[in-house]
């Protein structure tokens, strides 16, 4: 039942040559075994060897976790309150391949969660006109998350019967639960057709920042088919192989109710929990969405800036839930990369070395990037951030305070016909509001950020992410899909009236 | 995927072996823990489970065999779960997975003689709560295994019935078609070449079950596309090679459907008719194995399993997915919507084979199957154009309506698939995903 755990290896602190912690190798079997500049034996290339034995690089980063790694805004905050959740038996496990992050809660995991190394994201279309499948498919979603985050097989026990299909695909069997958060949200189709009509009988639920679907931007190129879609699953692991099994088996249990529109696949997760720490590097090459936040700011930030309330609009099925906005942006890499230094720099507004901002005067240690921008810094009459560079115009103190919480990872999808690499950012930004916490930020950076040159947002998404499942839930988004007055008030919907029971007869 | 490299060799995996090897019925089927059918054997009555956050309490730890029902209560605060569990603490015999706090549900199913356990796993995940020995006492049990096995037996009568049904009116179908091509009528050969095929494609796995050695497969002979004989031969489409090597519907389609001159043209009328002998003479062929006039390969008759019916209505629909919906079965007539239509018809006569049987132990995914038949069938409507010669519902050109792959020749891009072909597909995944929980649920 439990699958076999596998041997805990201690992580290594620090190593031998001083390789940074983030950028060591795993190499076979032997954790200990550190080839300092191979890279290719690095994270998504581990072997099954490597993922029974070897903590490798994990060992000291993912053991702090991070809910800074993509960058993220309110990392630190994030990261407190993921400690304070408590929940499941592995959560606080030092190897973040056994840990595991409890389904239920006031929020859904996957948000604040330490950011996990991989990512692998779904949108999908709903093919059903039927509510009833809609239920029956948030409920049997619930068991097999449930299932799969706990690091067990979709369905339990295996069935040992050799003519019936296995209700696992089982390609994570005996793997440990790496740290699996599988996040859900629903889009605007769930409310209403093409056509603005009701389309489930959930139309009056609809909030306006749905019905009015995220604003056209500047100079984005958007791909219908890459775009939107009414529901979205998140799901993040340490373990690649982990996130694509939760995904699989979500889609093929949604079978007749609702179809992949599209999927990314992310990586690049590093962390940063502390200053000691190495901040995360996108495809760019920088250290990118340094922490802004500082954090003591904690939960008050969160509730102000993250998590829907119930006094805000849909508070009745969303409060405890949030925005999440998506925005696929491809960087021009080769581009990118002939760039002078000094310029790469002054489009980002920090030195690529250490990530401190320009402000500061001659950075020689990691720990300058935490150092607060100064924008007003000027030498010669030229602010030494430039008045276009990234960092100044996402800045929260230089839009209203605006802030979210980003969870972002970088992308590659092979390569194009011009040979070029086809990769950029998977972002993600996580926010109570989008219209005061991103829209604004968003509409400068594609107007006015020097980088906005070097990118092309390709694709787009806007979902309400479900609150947390309940204790005694029997579906995701129990507050918009359960049936009221059913049996057990607030505790979900009765297996006879579609709250999600089934049986499998045998 | 690639079109060129899954093609044979893997539909021979799916279903090659099957009827030759000869499963007996037997041993498919004597399962005594199975489900009877809607008959009212057994009928022992309720038994009430209370479920609580750390324990299962049932208010009886014995019943008589046959039917019967458990009126579930969960008392706890959390989701659970409620598990009937052979001796061996493995197999689930039957269970109701997600029943909410305070919420009641029943669960029916039919028990034969013998010890069981029964438990409950509170949110669905970690180890079993409240496991306990379930005793299930002589009663009406054997009316239910027989009820059973007489609908096993039918369901493989019926289906055999039918596929020698098909394959006698593919003789005439086909024999129609080819005289048309022989003689020269090209329009009229055209007309007839989606209703001549149709009888085939209701029972296409059938026939590739016969094909093991290369030499004697018949699937290969009747039904080869150039593009996989191609891929094999490691050369073009038009090569000659393996042109000369080429038999069967597709061979004589590529001359049909394409300009006289082309690569795919034969040479002359004697070709012509060499290649509709052909075909009859393996029509023939495949008809005398299936009336057990001779064996087939190996020495082996003709015979149906259990599984063959309910793998019949998979293979079929994997057909569909494999081959017509991206438009490279029928890549010079583009007439696999006319095929499509006949996979559908050939897997709801399986399914409808056993049907009973699901009907019996699972009735919720016998109601999922049938509307999901009933799906796919309203997409192919959705692009039905007059009929074919015979009376039956013809369909339009395939290549109007999907991205396809056009006389062999490149297929089409991953990302080029139209809205129709998407709709087509969704509907397909959907009612397979069912049907492969059809093998689990009657089989063991």
């Amino acid at each position: 039942m439990d699958r076999q755990h596998q041997e805990d290896v201690p992580g290594v602190g620090t190593s031998a040559d001083g390789t940074p912690e983030g950028m060591r190798p795993t190499s076979g079997t032997t954790p200990d075994d550190v080839a300092p500049a191979s890279a290719s034996a690095d994270g998504s290339a581990r072997s099954s060897g490597a993922r029974a034995g070897g903590v490798g690089r994990r060992g000291l980063l993912g053991a702090a976790g991070g809910a800074l790694l993509a960058g993220g805004l309110l990392g630190a905050a994030g990261m407190r309150a993921a400690d304070s959740r408590g929940g499941a038996a592995g959560e606080g496990s030092a190897d973040p391949l056994s840990r595991s992050h409890p389904l239920r809660g006031e929020h859904q995991s996957g948000i604040t969660t330490a950011a996990q190394d991989y990512l692998f994201t779904a949108a999908f279309d709903v093919t059903t006109s039927d509510l009833e499948d809609l239920r029956t498919l948030m409920a049997d979603w619930s068991v097999a998350a449930e299932q799969m985050t706990a690091g067990e097989l979709v369905g339990g026990e295996p069935d040992p019967n050799p003519y019936a299909a296995p209700r696992d695909t089982g390609e994570a069997w005996g793997y440990p639960p790496s740290s699996l958060t599988i996040t859900v949200g629903v889009g605007r189709g769930i409310f209403l057709d093409a056509d603005g009509k009701d389309r489930f009988g959930l139309a009056s639920r609809i909030t306006e920042v749905l019905e009015a679907g995220m604003p056209t931007f500047a100079n984005e190129a958007l791909q219908e088919k890459h775009s939107g879609g009414d529901i979205i699953v998140q799901a993040c692991a340490d373990d690649a192989q982990v996130a694509m099994h939760a995904i699989r088996n979500l889609t093929r249990i949604a079978f007749g109710t609702a179809a992949l529109r599209w999927t990314q696949i992310g990586y690049g997760r590093t962390s940063s929990t502390s200053t000691a720490q190495e901040t995360p590097r996108n495809l760019f090459g920088f250290k990118d969405g340094t922490l802004n936040v500082k954090a003591e700011d904690g939960a008050d930030v969160l509730a102000e800036h993250l998590w829907v309330a119930e006094g805000d609009d849909g508070g009745d099925w969303l409060s405890g839930g949030t925005y999440l906005a998506l925005r696929k942006i491809r960087m021009h890499l080769e581009v990118w990369d002939r760039l002078q230094l000094g310029d790469q720099e002054a489009t980002i507004g920090r030195d690529k070395r250490y990530g401190a901002p320009l402000s500061v005067a001659d950075p020689s240690a990691s720990r300058a990037e935490f150092t607060a921008p100064d924008y007003e810094a000027a030498e010669g009459g030229s602010p030494l951030i430039p008045t276009d560079a990234h960092i100044r115009l996402v800045a929260p103190e230089n839009n209203d305070g605006a802030r979210m919480l980003r969870r972002g990872y970088n992308y590659t999808d092979g390569s194009d016909s011009l040979g070029r690499i086809d990769g950029g950012l998977f972002f993600a930004a996580f926010v109570r509001d989008p219209r005061a916490g991103f829209y604004p930020i968003l509409d400068r950076m594609t107007r006015s950020d020097a980088l906005t040159e070097y990118l092309q947002h390709v694709a787009s998404g806007l979902f309400a992410i479900l609150p947390g499942i309940g204790t005694g839930d029997t579906m995701f988004g129990q507050r918009l899909f359960g049936v009221p007055g059913s049996a057990a008030p607030g505790a979900g919907g009765s297996a006879s009236d579609g709250g999600g029971a089934s049986d499998s007869g045998a | 995927m690639t079109p060129s490299s899954r093609a044979l060799p893997s539909r021979r995996l799916l279903l090659g072996s099957l009827p030759l090897v000869g499963l007996a019925l037997a041993a498919c089927t004597d399962n005594p823990g199975v489900a009877s059918p809607a008959s009212d054997g057994g009928g022992s009555g309720a038994v009430a489970v209370t479920l609580t956050d750390d324990a299962c309490e049932l208010s009886t730890a014995s019943v008589p065999s046959g039917q019967v029902t458990f009126t579930i209560t969960n008392s706890g605060t959390v989701p659970n779960e409620f598990e009937i569990l052979a001796e061996d603490k493995l197999r689930i015999i039957s269970e109701k997975e997600n029943i909410g706090p305070g919420s009641s549900v029943e669960l029916t199913t039919s028990l034969a003689e013998g010890s069981y356990f029964t438990a409950s796993k509170p949110n669905m995940v970690g180890a079993l709560v409240g496991t306990a020995a379930f005793t299930v006492t002589a009663g009406e049990a054997v009316e239910v295994d027989e009820d059973t096995a007489a609908l096993e037996e039918k369901a493989v009568a019926d289906y055999t019935a039918y596929i020698k049904d098909q394959v006698g009116l593919l003789v005439t179908s086909a024999k129609e078609f080819t005289d048309a091509y022989v003689s020269g009528d090209r329009e009229l050969a055209r007309s007839l070449f989606a209703q001549g095929r149709r009888p085939y494609e209701r029972i296409e796995p059938t026939a590739e079950a016969f094909g093991i050695e290369e030499a004697g497969d018949l699937d290969m002979a009747m039904d080869a596309r150039v593009q996989d004989l191609a891929a094999d031969a490691g050369t073009e489409v038009t090569d000659p090679s393996v042109l000369e090597g080429w038999t069967g519907w597709h061979r004589i389609e590529a001359d049909l459907f394409t300009e006289d001159g082309s690569p795919f043209s034969f040479a002359d009328d004697a070709a012509r008719k060499a290649a509709a002998d052909d075909l009859n003479k393996n029509i023939q062929t495949l008809y005398d194995i299936v009336y057990g006039k001779r064996t087939g390969l190996g020495g082996a008759a003709f015979t149906i399993t259990l599984n063959d019916v309910v793998q019949g209505a998979q293979g079929l629909m994997e057909e569909v997915a494999t081959g017509k919906i991206v438009g490279e079965e029928d890549t010079f007539s583009h007439t696999d919507l006319d095929d499509f239509q006949a996979n559908l018809q050939g897997a709801q006569v399986a399914y409808g084979n056993v049907q009973a049987l699901v009907v019996a132990k699972d009735e919720a995914l016998d109601k999922d199957i049938s509307e999901r038949f009933d799906a796919v069938q309203a997409e192919l409507d959705k692009h039905t154009d007059g009929t074919t010669p015979d009376g039956e519902p013809a369909f339009v050109d395939y290549s109007t309506i999907a991205s396809v792959q056009e006389d062999a020749g490149e297929a089409p891009g991953d990302d080029s698939y139209t809205d129709a072909q998407r709709a087509i597909s969704d509907a397909v995944n959907a009612l397979s995903e069912s049907l492969s929980q059809v093998a689990g649920t009657i089989l063991h």
